[in-house]
């Protein structure tokens, strides 16, 4: 993995965030080999779910994607919305190709009520959850800002606070009802939804 | 926003603050008639209450765990030919077990699935296969039938009698009654009535009986292949089945070494049940069951083995030439006569046993019939003359010159002390860790996921014996025991939900248990202060961020004192010193963690700061102090699958020194007896295989990437020998590194050194293809070592007190390269191969050195970290340094006429690695493979070129607690 010091992350991240498709490729193998760091951990430890320092693990993941290079952001706010984006294109992409390769493969059987939403593991689909989120996105911008800053970016409520310059009692209210919407788009599907 | 969706959302938070039971009627009237948007904000509070834990971890751990489980869980719910996959029974030495459905006959089957390693050697597969089939035509009531044996996409599967039930072993092992307290012998009574025991001994003599008739052995008769049933019936399992997998992986192809090889295949299974033969690898007939069954009836009669030790090699050393104890010492009630049959069974020389499994049931049943009339007096049996002492003490020798005879004479060699060697505690199936010892040192309570990998509970094992009971048995996960110093209780972590977690104190002899705080993330577990009075803690309980700090925690009061305020950091691991007057921990910092050390006033208040102590740059965690409070043992690495313990100076002086014995294993959670100078660690299970892969030319499709040969444990480090006929390589069998070298094609692998903890590493062979020199552990460093290629006497060539390591032959024979830091920092050196002094080669750092194809010029690693290096080239006797290639993982390079072969890191939208070529004329780099796991040492490619050899590994959920005597 090739390992990039702070400061080329910070431009590599300026780079993307004005267009520069080829700053993304440099940016990918980070976030994987922070997944495949979590996902061996997971291996060795988690086999039976989610206990032992789930938190601190994934915490330090996104301490050691974002955190040591914000002081060469001038814009605090900024480098965590980038950084969130980036996150959310890379994960799902990710998904998208675990789907693919799922298809090669046997599909596994989820009810039908569960397969919208779910996957195997009552976790959420990552590519349905994408799609869900662009449409909330017409609905209410700063909501789905919100889930992106703290489902993709891994941001704590202060923190989304400060980058959407609102207080964390409304980022609290904005995740509830995001998340209940995002629940419903997803169990219904596109097709079924109406207009409130 | 739009101005409905802004409506929505109001009444969406008005409802949600009021209870559950008047939203409804608070909705109807506030909507007033618009039933759209009525029903709209219902959906919504409806999908809230629905939604669970639904983006509740974030989606960097999603998709990490996506990730794991689809390594892991990919047969669950598919079909394997006309079965349907439900769930995972259980994992073993055969593979994996799952429950499965007979869709033609809708019946449930127990369903294994061969481990690949069988699967990947025809040779094998055939065997096996015609091993299940006969043993299928085994049809007994107290046999688990073999219903049949077939393959589908790839997958070879054994379909079995489903038997619902517990395990012998479960029985009379971990057995426990309702509060959990076990019913094992040794702490209480006896565990079976003699009645009981006599009738299982019947029911497994009469299916023993039965396969032996069909001249089926079963060779691995112990608790945990024998069944009952609810009804009382016993079953057992794995006839002719069980032991084929591993005996004939370690003995395979190699006649020669057979009695050697055998030792190591036995340490790998259960020592404890193993007839004389087995043990000394010789062959073995029906009699080797009887032996069996006499120590699964002692077993159950007295509550402990027969033959137990605190190791393999001691267990082996009691069943060669030790007479158990009589049984009636551990249970008055066991009438002279069974002492007297279960001796028989017991006789180390198989002519003197039963010879078939119908006089021992018939002896059984005459006890059984005699015991119903009340004629049995529980009189106590006199001891037996010990006849076969000597003849056994005179095997036992001659086994153990053959096992061990190098490593003896090595280590005399070099020095007085015995080494350190790690032997198996604990074995069980899925993972075991987070030891921590009692007072005295003699148990050590354990976290283990269970017989069925189920749920995390604390168990607590006695250090020599077999037994295990279970502490806790909440279905919540329970972790990290701590013992209390008082010896009285033991403090442990319970899992309540994804953030929650609560501290626990139950007493250590099981009983009631008291809840004492509840606390966010921490991370590690309780660690006492010597003084009993309070537990220093990982967590924070005001709020999840930041994630943890260390605190103290008052078991009886309840008070918290906090002892750090990490800005933005995660302090986890806490472990007092044993003088309690220093805290250490581990601190999260942007990816990397090191060790502090925070000194503490004799009330416990923190005295300045905490004090780095590790500059590793890597994850250092897992601290555990030395009796003498002078170092610190603690784990490291930059990736799972190189953790490994290291010591420190607790002071900070020195540099950490990696422990010798553990080199070849991940380890984690070490733990160290105040008193009784016992070091116990978890070891984790991963494997690392060496892949051939076809060189692509021209125009031919090269085939996929296959396994070189069946997976030991780890293998790595391949190197072909000059004549491209053989490979060198290093393997993981029973835990210890040791170089093998086989032929070309896997085939005919050969134990070249037994040298046991010494991690020997790096092979490269002489270019006359006569010797073979490799690097290992002496004296806490790695020094050069040479060793004939036909096996013989090895010779140390180097040392001091340097690192050493990686070394290879100039293409003349007359040099040896290698990287040392003798000058302060790794360079590239070079020694005459018959030795001398040794000449730097290299002056801006470097290290696996390898010269080119016309000996002018050496290329070698450079600025590495993390794994990943820079190729650099330099004048064999020294001058300009120069770089070839900017990225190589892991040090994987072979050097040819044309160009070099090596591989680079992930660059692309890729979690492989890309295997390339690079052409010195051209100047260009090609693909030429892809690896998809974890890119581990060694790359070497065929001298024709047709072939290269590279080592990718994989790390599973199963684990080990390994136990170090006389801890140093």
């Amino acid at each position: 993995m090739p390992t990039l010091s702070p400061q080329e992350v910070t431009l590599l991240l300026q780079a993307w965030s004005q267009g520069e498709e080829s700053a993304l490729q440099k940016l990918i193998p980070l976030v994987y080999e922070e997944l495949r760091r979590l996902a061996h951990r997971y291996m060795g430890w988690e086999h039976a779910g989610h206990v032992l320092q789930t938190t601190a693990l994934v915490n330090e993941a996104y301490l050691r994607l974002t955190d040591s290079k914000q002081q060469h952001w001038q814009n605090r706010a900024h480098f965590f919305a980038i950084s969130a984006q980036l996150m959310r294109q890379i994960l799902v992409d990710f998904a998208r190709s675990r789907h693919r390769q799922k298809r090669g493969g046997g599909v596994q059987p989820v009810s039908l009520d569960e397969a919208l939403v779910l996957t195997d593991e009552r976790e959420p689909d990552l590519v349905a959850l994408d799609d869900a989120l662009n449409a909330l996105a017409v609905v209410d911008k700063q909501k789905s800002q919100v889930v992106e800053l703290r489902f993709f970016g891994g941001l704590s409520v202060e923190e989304t606070a400060e980058v959407l310059k609102v207080s964390a009692d409304k980022v609290m209210r904005d995740w509830s009802l995001a998340r209940s919407w995002l629940y419903r788009e997803m169990s219904e599907g596109s097709v079924g939804k109406k207009k409130p | 926003m739009s101005s409905d969706f802004q409506r929505v959302e109001e009444l969406y938070h008005q409802a949600l603050s009021k209870p559950l039971a008047e939203r409804a009627s608070f909705l109807a009237l506030a909507c007033s008639g618009d039933e759209a948007l009525r029903r709209e904000v219902e959906a919504l509070l409806a999908c809230q209450q629905k939604a669970g834990q639904f983006m509740d971890s974030p989606a960097l751990d999603v998709a990490a765990r996506m990730l794991a489980r689809s390594k892991d869980r990919q047969l669950i719910g598919s079909r394997l030919g006309p079965y349907e996959v439900l769930s995972l029974l259980g994992v073993g030495g055969m593979g994996e077990v799952y429950l499965a459905r007979d869709t033609r006959l809708e019946r449930t089957v127990a369903l294994k699935v061969l481990p690949a390693e069988v699967m990947d050697n025809p040779e094998r597969m055939k065997r096996f296969v015609q091993e299940a089939k006969a043993a299928s035509r085994l049809n007994h009531p107290n046999i688990a039938t073999i219903y049949e044996v077939g393959e589908a996409e790839g997958i070879q599967w054994i379909a079995m009698e489903y038997v619902e039930g517990q395990t012998l072993e479960w029985r009379i092992g971990v057995g426990a009654d309702s509060r959990g307290r076990p019913l094992m012998g040794g702490h209480g009574s006896p565990p079976l009535q003699i009645d009981t025991i006599l009738d299982i001994g019947m029911q497994v003599s009469e299916a023993v009986e039965a396969a032996h008739q069909k001249g089926i052995i079963h060779r691995d008769l112990k608790p945990a292949n024998i069944m009952l049933t609810a009804e009382g019936r016993v079953k057992v399992l794995d006839f002719g089945l069980a032991k084929r997998v591993h005996q004939e992986t370690l003995t395979e192809g190699t006649a020669a070494g057979t009695d050697s090889q055998t030792m190591v295949g036995v340490i790998m299974g259960t020592v404890a049940y193993m007839s004389p033969e087995q043990v000394l690898g010789q062959e073995v007939d029906h009699r080797t069951d009887l032996f069996s069954l006499g120590v699964v009836l002692y077993y159950m009669v007295s509550g402990r083995l027969p033959f137990g030790g605190a190791s393999p090699t001691e267990t082996i050393g009691k069943i060669l030439h030790t007479q158990p104890e009589a049984m009636t010492q551990f249970n008055d009630e066991a009438p002279a006569e069974l002492e007297r049959v279960v001796k028989k069974c017991l006789e180390k020389d198989r002519e003197r046993r039963y010879q078939s499994a119908r006089e021992l049931l018939i002896d059984l049943k005459n006890l059984q019939r005699d015991s119903d009339t009340g004629k049995l007096a529980a009189e106590v049996a006199k001891p037996n003359p010990r006849r076969y002492l000597l003849w056994g003490t005179a095997l036992l020798l001659t086994t153990m010159a053959a096992a061990f005879g190098f490593w003896i004479l090595q280590s005399r060699k070099e020095s007085p002390e015995a080494p350190l060697v790690p032997v198996p505690l604990t074995t069980y199936p899925g993972e075991e860790g987070q030891p921590s010892f009692s007072p005295n040192g003699n148990q050590v309570a354990f976290v283990w996921n269970g017989k069925n990998q189920d749920n995390y509970d604390i168990y607590i094992k006695e250090v020599g014996s077999e037994s295990v009971r279970r502490l806790t048995t909440d279905p919540r996960p329970d972790r990290y025991p701590a013992w209390s110093p008082d010896d009285r209780s033991i403090a442990f972590v319970r899992y309540l939900g994804p953030n929650e977690k609560a501290v626990m104190l139950v007493p250590a002899n099981g009983g009631r248990e008291r809840q004492i705080a509840t606390l966010k993330s921490p991370g590690g577990g309780p660690c006492w202060h010597p003084g009993g009075k309070w537990l220093a803690v990982a967590g924070d309980g005001d709020s999840a961020d930041p994630p943890s700090a260390m605190l103290l925690l008052s078991p009886e009061t309840g008070e918290r004192r906090r002892l750090t305020s990490p800005p933005r950091r995660i302090d986890t691991f806490p472990a007092f010193s044993p003088d309690g007057r220093s805290l250490a921990f581990a601190r999260w910092t942007s990816g990397v963690s090191e060790i502090y050390v925070l000194p503490l006033s004799a009330d416990l208040l923190p005295e300045g700061e905490p004090r780095q102590l590790t500059f590793d740059n890597k994850m250092s965690f897992s601290p555990a102090w030395m009796p003498d409070g002078k170092e610190i043992i603690y784990v490291s690495g930059s990736k799972m699958m190189d953790w490994g313990l290291r010591r420190i100076s607790a002071s900070g002086s020195g540099k950490p020194r990696p422990l010798p014995f553990s080199g070849g294993d991940v380890a984690q959670d070490p733990a160290i007896s105040l008193q009784a100078r016992r070091f116990v660690y978890k070891r984790m299970s991963w494997e690392s295989n060496i892949w051939r892969c076809q060189i692509p030319t021209g125009a031919v499709k090269p085939e996929p990437p296959s396994k070189l040969m069946p997976s030991t444990r780890a293998q790595e480090t391949p190197q072909y020998s000059p004549d491209g006929k053989s490979i060198a390589y290093v393997a993981w069998t029973s835990g210890n590194g040791e170089i093998w070298v086989c032929d070309s094609d896997g085939m005919n692998p050969l134990q070249l050194t037994h040298l046991g903890g010494r991690a020997p590493s790096w092979p490269h062979w002489s270019p006359d293809g006569q010797r073979i020199v490799f690097d290992m552990a002496s004296k806490g460093q790695r020094s050069l070592y040479v060793i004939p290629a036909q096996g013989g006497e090895i010779r140390q060539l180097t040392s001091t007190p340097f690192n050493e390591g990686s070394p290879t032959y100039s293409r003349d024979g007359r040099w040896i390269y290698f990287g040392s830091d003798r000058s302060g920092v790794g360079q590239v050196w070079k020694i005459p191969a018959e030795g001398g002094d040794a000449v730097q080669v290299t002056r801006n750092g470097g290290s696996t050195p390898l010269e080119s194809r016309d000996g002018k010029t050496v290329f070698y690693i450079r600025s590495e970290d993390r794994g990943i290096g820079e190729l650099w080239k330099v004048p064999v006797n020294g001058g300009d340094e120069s770089r070839v290639l900017e990225q190589v993982v892991q040090a994987n390079f072979d050097v040819r006429q044309q160009g070099i072969y090596y591989i680079s890191p992930t660059t692309e939208k890729e979690t492989s690695a890309p295997i390339l070529f690079y052409d010195f004329a051209r100047g260009k780099t090609k693909q030429i493979g892809t690896i998809r796991d974890e890119v581990e040492w060694g790359l070497t490619v065929s001298p024709d070129e047709q072939w290269i050899l590279f080592t990718q590994g994989t790390v599973d959920a199963l684990s080990d607690l390994m136990l170090v005597e006389n801890f140093r």
